[in-house]
């Protein structure tokens, strides 16, 4: 069979074509549908890339704040220009700040303005259930270690209190103002502060510093 | 597209609808699906027009759409329909139609059996009537691919077809 034949045999298999089932306008439809639909992929792919680039610089901007407000000064600093700039009123804005000369105090006395000297950039805990960290850190000062190392003491004391512990070589040395006195245990050192509020420095356990509540009560007293 | 595209696009869909139907059709023996085949090709090319500047490369362009969502069609084997061998038109009496029939029956069976890129160039060659260039240049393949593939898919054929088509010769 020559290619002849053979294209003969081939143009007669397809001879009879059926009436065809689309025209031009139906060529026209189909492509104005597919050019649509690329059009939608592309602007949905767009705003899928744009939706992820700022869920990064939005996480990356989290992770670098949180990273930031790990440094208790750094803290500090972004708190108090917080509050220069809050548009709140005073009387919202006093429970956060709590800083001295900026409004009134919450640790254990609200009638009494907050006297905070060093960095005191955690909020207060009032109580014996946690650390106050002007507390701590002054204690930290005179005992010269870390304030990090502060601990919540394992004592009872008034609701309105504000303490501290330290706990030095199996000693733990525990400081605590109140407004108003309280029943202290025994062997406790008790002074008056320049605020005229109580402290009590105790230590518990055997150590170097054993005995020597007075003289770290000496030393506190006058910062609060 | 302006209006003038779209005349001169339908311009040229009318010309060449019905071959791009019968090509489409020996290269996936339905009727059916070759619609579906042609329209996919005229689709593509409706939406390429402005793009196209060489008119004459137009027929290159929709034969090689064609051919190539054919090709893709056979790659998807849970999406190819299933083929029957009972056909449902009725038998003819007449001994010379029943000949014919026959004789196209057994081509378009033996396509079936021959690889889609060979049942593709055969169809160029015998149906389109295009030479090894042309046929080449609608399939973005070398010449000496298609003498190649030429010359086995008419031996695939031939095998396929057996005795149903007489003496059936691979082509020079």
């Amino acid at each position: 069979m020559d290619e002849q034949k053979l294209a003969d045999l081939f143009r007669d298999a397809a001879h009879d074509a059926p009436p065809a089932s689309f025209d031009a306008n139906d060529v026209r439809k189909a492509s104005h549908r597919a050019s649509v639909r690329r059009r939608n992929s592309i602007a949905a792919g767009t705003a899928f890339v744009v939706v992820l680039g700022f869920g990064g610089v939005f996480a990356a901007n989290s992770w670098t704040g949180q990273e930031g407000g790990g440094s208790p000064s750094a803290a500090s600093g972004q708190n108090r220009d917080d509050a220069a700039q809050s548009p709140m009123t005073p009387l919202q804005a006093q429970p956060p700040t709590n800083f001295a000369g900026e409004g009134k105090s919450t640790q254990g006395d609200v009638s009494t303005p907050g006297s905070t000297g060093t960095s005191a950039g955690e909020s207060t805990v009032q109580g014996c259930a946690g650390v106050d960290r002007e507390l701590a850190d002054a204690l930290a000062v005179e005992l010269s270690v870390s304030p990090d190392f502060a601990e919540a003491p394992a004592l009872s004391c008034p609701p309105n209190a504000r303490a501290a512990a330290f706990k030095i070589d199996g000693l733990t040395l525990t400081a605590i103002v109140t407004p108003e006195p309280f029943e202290a245990p025994p062997g406790t050192a008790q002074r008056e502060t320049a605020k005229g509020q109580q402290l009590y420095v105790l230590t518990q356990g055997d150590g170097e510093l054993k005995g020597q509540a007075k003289r770290f009560a000496d030393a506190l007293a006058p910062k609060f | 597209m302006d209006q003038r595209d779209e005349q001169e696009f339908a311009e040229y869909f009318v010309a060449r609808r019905e071959a791009v139907r019968r090509t489409a059709y020996l290269l996936c023996g339905d009727w059916h699906r070759a619609d579906d085949f042609a329209q996919t090709a005229f689709v593509a090319l409706h939406r390429r027009w402005r793009k196209i500047r060489d008119k004459q490369a137009l027929d290159a362009y929709v034969r090689r759409s064609v051919v190539r969502a054919v090709i893709d069609e056979s790659r998807r084997p849970w999406r190819r329909e299933k083929f029957t061998d009972e056909m449902p038109e009725a038998p003819t009496t007449d001994p010379e139609i029943a000949e014919t029939v026959a004789t196209r029956e057994a081509l378009l069976k033996g396509l079936r059996r021959v690889p889609p890129r060979q049942r593709a160039v055969l169809v160029l060659r015998f149906l389109e009537g295009l030479d090894v260039t042309a046929t080449a240049e609608a399939l973005k393949c070398s010449e000496g691919t298609v003498k190649s593939q030429t010359a086995r898919g008419l031996a695939a054929l031939r095998e396929a077809l057996g005795d149903a088509v007489d003496d059936l010769r691979p082509a020079s």
